[in-house]
């Protein structure tokens, strides 16, 4: 369990949090941010990939939670490839009453220090929908650079949008990487 | 089957293209210049390779067979999404004696197949920086680099950059239809 705020905290996900997740993954305008094409989740939907998630070597998933353990979004690694040092950080915060306020940056620093920290990772990569202004803002501001921008890779809403590429690299996060102790 | 010439055609793979494969397939110069990590193949590898490709959604493979049908290599079209329409593309010749004279008609074939079979609007490629004939090709083809993603990945002790490329069909085609305006 991560401590964001004494508000919020990461866990790992519990097939109960299905119908939480049931609630924001089928909300147009969080469907419309995400990178996923989505027809739509059941419950069941849910349930199955909490317990996919469970199980999978390249991918972690954390439920964001609040204070009485309620599930209000998600957030994690995916792709992770520990020989090249990389993954990919996701970020879902489904009720819109903890959006605005700064959690998104604790949340994305919190999951940064665990792959650079704690899993060793080198180079934590962000894929971004061109029409999501707040997500792209908010990853620049923690410094993520851009990597690239792969045209007109997403189809939503009789468009085709692209995908802005960022990554940050360990070495220009927090204290950067440790020296090894001197005996 | 796509008949290239007199020289090439693009076929499925078959169980006796496997000890070819097994070759090429662990040569060290082919290995570096591929995408993602090797343990190395066995013939059994290979075999099963051959096998599964029958029952891929999402990828076209062909071998590429010389005038005795034999496989030279193989090449096909990866992720296939038909909501966006596009595909990655990878050509791997592994007789160098084939690289030199027929790696754009190969890459012709597969991009018009892309393009005109399989309706799709947009092919990627995504190649090492290590790979600099690779890069250089695919350029001249009339692709576009779209992305850098920097020490992407560990090889030989170093990390390489990624660059990823794109071509989309009405700049391959100027007769086929417009690409919607922005």
């Amino acid at each position: 369990m991560l401590k964001i705020t004494e508000q919020i905290y990461l866990r790992r996900p519990e097939p109960s949090d299905s119908e939480a997740m049931h609630q924001y993954r089928n909300d147009p305008e969080i469907a419309a941010a995400l990178t996923q094409f989505s027809k739509g989740y059941s419950r069941n939907d849910l349930a199955e990939w909490v317990e996919r998630q469970r199980k999978s070597s390249t991918d972690i998933v954390w439920a964001i939670v609040d204070a009485n353990d309620n599930c209000i979004g998600h957030c994690g690694l995916s792709e992770i490839n520990s020989r090249n040092g990389v993954a990919i950080v996701d970020i879902c915060i489904g009720q819109s009453a903890f959006s605005g306020k700064g959690l998104g940056e604790a949340i994305i620093g919190s999951v940064l220090d665990y792959a650079f920290q704690q899993m060793n990772l080198r180079k934590v990569r962000a894929k971004v929908l061109s029409s999501n202004a707040i997500a792209l803002g908010l990853l620049r501001k923690i410094g993520f650079e851009s990597e690239g921008i792969l045209r007109e890779a997403k189809y939503r809403n009789g468009q085709y949008l692209d995908f802005h590429m960022l990554a940050l690299f360990r070495r220009n996060w927090g204290q950067g990487e440790k020296p090894c102790p001197q005996n | 089957m796509l008949k290239i010439n007199e020289q090439i055609t693009l076929r499925s793979p078959q169980a006796k293209d496997t000890e070819a494969m097994y070759q090429y397939r662990n040569d060290p110069d082919i290995v570096t210049a591929l995408e993602g990590f090797s343990k190395g193949f066995s013939r059994k590898d290979m075999l099963e390779w051959v096998e599964k490709q029958q029952n891929r959604k999402n990828d076209r493979i062909w071998v590429i067979a010389d005038a005795d049908d034999q496989c030279v290599g193989h090449c096909g079209l990866y992720k296939i999404d038909s909501e966006t329409g596009m595909a990655d593309i990878a050509v791997c010749i592994g007789n160098a004696a084939f690289r030199k004279g027929q790696s754009r008609a190969i890459m012709k074939a597969v991009v018009n197949y892309a393009f005109e079979e399989l309706n799709l609007r947009k092919i990627t490629a995504e190649i090492l920086d290590t790979n600099k004939i690779s890069i250089n090709f695919t350029k001249k083809f009339g692709f576009k680099e779209e992305c850098v993603l920097r020490e992407q990945e560990y090889r030989n002790g170093v990390y390489v950059d990624m660059h990823i490329f794109g071509l989309f069909r009405c700049d391959w085609n100027p007769d086929a239809l417009r690409c919607l305006p922005v």
